[in-house]
């Protein structure tokens, strides 16, 4: 009986639980509360629950599907590592938005600059923590408060980043409203927070929504060539659905296209987090600089506003200069509640979004211009 | 800490942060003038 047990052949055939060991039990619980937090919280569930299953899937000892063969390696190597799946998302991405709100106030651009503040800031704290420079970079960036620039970014600069990067970044925008408010209210008084602001509905000539997305990309482009592939993919999508004759096309993108990639994009995020490269200091680290990453930024949109408010006539609400950050459109309807909270009469929603669309605009902006410089400072 | 390396983030940060408030202010001046010249010549 003992031989038995001891012949290959049987270990082969329960090496799956002889080669189970306590990281990736620890994996499997990770993987279950992302589920769970899909699932019963509804927190970015198109992403957390594929990206928790992935984790359960390259966690199973000997698991075919990470191996040299295994179809997640396939999809991880083709989406990943060439960048194709997140510069896709970003032709979905752009199809979805509409930068209607934006064009008519498009003031509202500088709070979308202010807003990305907390990536840099992120930065210097990760430099100071002992990362390099990449991986300050890259952990910075989840900061921009949107999915595939983080991995874009990460897959450029630290791929061994990448997991945790990822799952910080989807985790904490899905925790926005829990996130902002306290950090709002901490650099605002209740006065400000009560500042009604004016929104006229004006009409923008088909023209210009046209041109904005070519414009944009030209110049975005020509500023830091390396932002092409982001800002083009996503001004790609946006022209598609301005077009106005492509709408089968636009629908497609914003439908088939945004939720293939984003089922396949989540799987293979979550097949990269195998215990032996997952649990460690840094990805505890990681987790950190992420939610301090949304504090500053939340602070620098607030603070920003409060600024330019010194300057003004017509005083802008700081709370909308929060909604500077990428997370769309949760960040515009946290700070549109919080108005309303305070005053049931105040209507800020508008102002709000096009800060909103704006901090889309500048956390691409923000990833190319750190592809850029980086590589440069390290010559 | 390694200063020379800290330095280094400054210097990314500083012209990063300065780099999207100029990209932004270029696309804000370039929205206000197609605003303005559409609107000013309207299409057919």
């Amino acid at each position: 009986m003992l031989q038995l047990f001891q012949s290959q052949g049987i270990q082969e055939l329960f090496q799956g639980i002889i080669g189970l060991h306590w990281g990736q039990i620890v994996m499997f619980c990770i993987a279950g509360v992302l589920i769970y937090l899909a699932i019963a919280k509804d927190y970015e569930p198109m992403l957390l629950l594929p990206i928790g299953f992935g984790a359960i899937l390259a966690n199973i000892p000997f698991s075919s599907a990470i191996g040299h063969d295994g179809f997640l390696k396939i999809l991880y190597d083709a989406g990943i590592i060439t960048e194709l799946f997140p510069v896709l998302i970003f032709v979905a991405v752009g199809a979805m938005i509409d930068f209607g709100p934006l064009l008519q106030n498009p003031f509202m651009l500088f709070f979308g600059a202010a807003a990305q503040f907390g990536i840099f800031a992120t930065m210097l704290v990760s430099l100071a923590l002992g990362f390099d420079l990449k991986q300050a970079a890259s952990i910075g960036i989840i900061g921009a408060a949107d999915g595939p620039t983080s991995i874009y970014v990460a897959s450029k600069f630290a791929r061994d980043l990448l997991a945790p990067i990822s799952v910080a970044a989807y985790s904490y925008m899905s925790l926005v409203p829990i996130i902002q408010p306290p950090v709002i209210k901490l650099l605002t008084s209740k006065d400000e927070r009560l500042i009604r602001m004016e929104s006229r509905p004006v009409k923008i000539p088909k023209i210009v929504r046209i041109l904005f997305p070519i414009v944009v990309t030209v110049i975005a482009g020509l500023i830091a060539p390396i932002s092409v592939a982001l800002v083009g993919s996503l001004m790609f999508g946006n022209l598609i659905r301005e077009c106005g004759v492509l709408e089968r096309l636009s629908k497609a993108a914003q439908n088939e296209l945004a939720n293939l990639i984003t089922l396949l994009l989540g799987i293979t995020i979550g097949s990269t987090m195998v215990a032996d490269k997952f649990l460690n200091q840094a990805t505890l680290l990681i987790m950190v600089m992420g939610i301090l990453a949304f504090i500053f930024d939340t602070a620098g949109g607030v603070l920003f506003a409060k600024f330019i408010n010194v300057f003004l006539k017509h005083k802008i609400n700081p709370m909308v200069g929060a909604a500077g950050i990428s997370a769309f459109p949760m960040s515009a309807r946290v700070i549109h509640r919080m108005a309303q909270k305070e005053d049931p009469t105040n209507f800020i929603l508008m102002q709000s979004v096009s800060a909103n669309v704006a901090g889309q605009l500048g956390s691409i902006i923000a990833g190319g211009l750190l592809l850029a410089i980086v590589p440069i400072l390290l010559r | 800490m390694d200063m020379e390396l800290f330095n280094k983030g400054l210097i990314a940060a500083g012209f990063g942060l300065a780099g999207v408030f100029l990209v932004l202010i270029l696309f804000y001046l370039v929205t206000k003038l197609m605003l303005f010249v559409f609107r000013k010549f309207p299409e057919k």
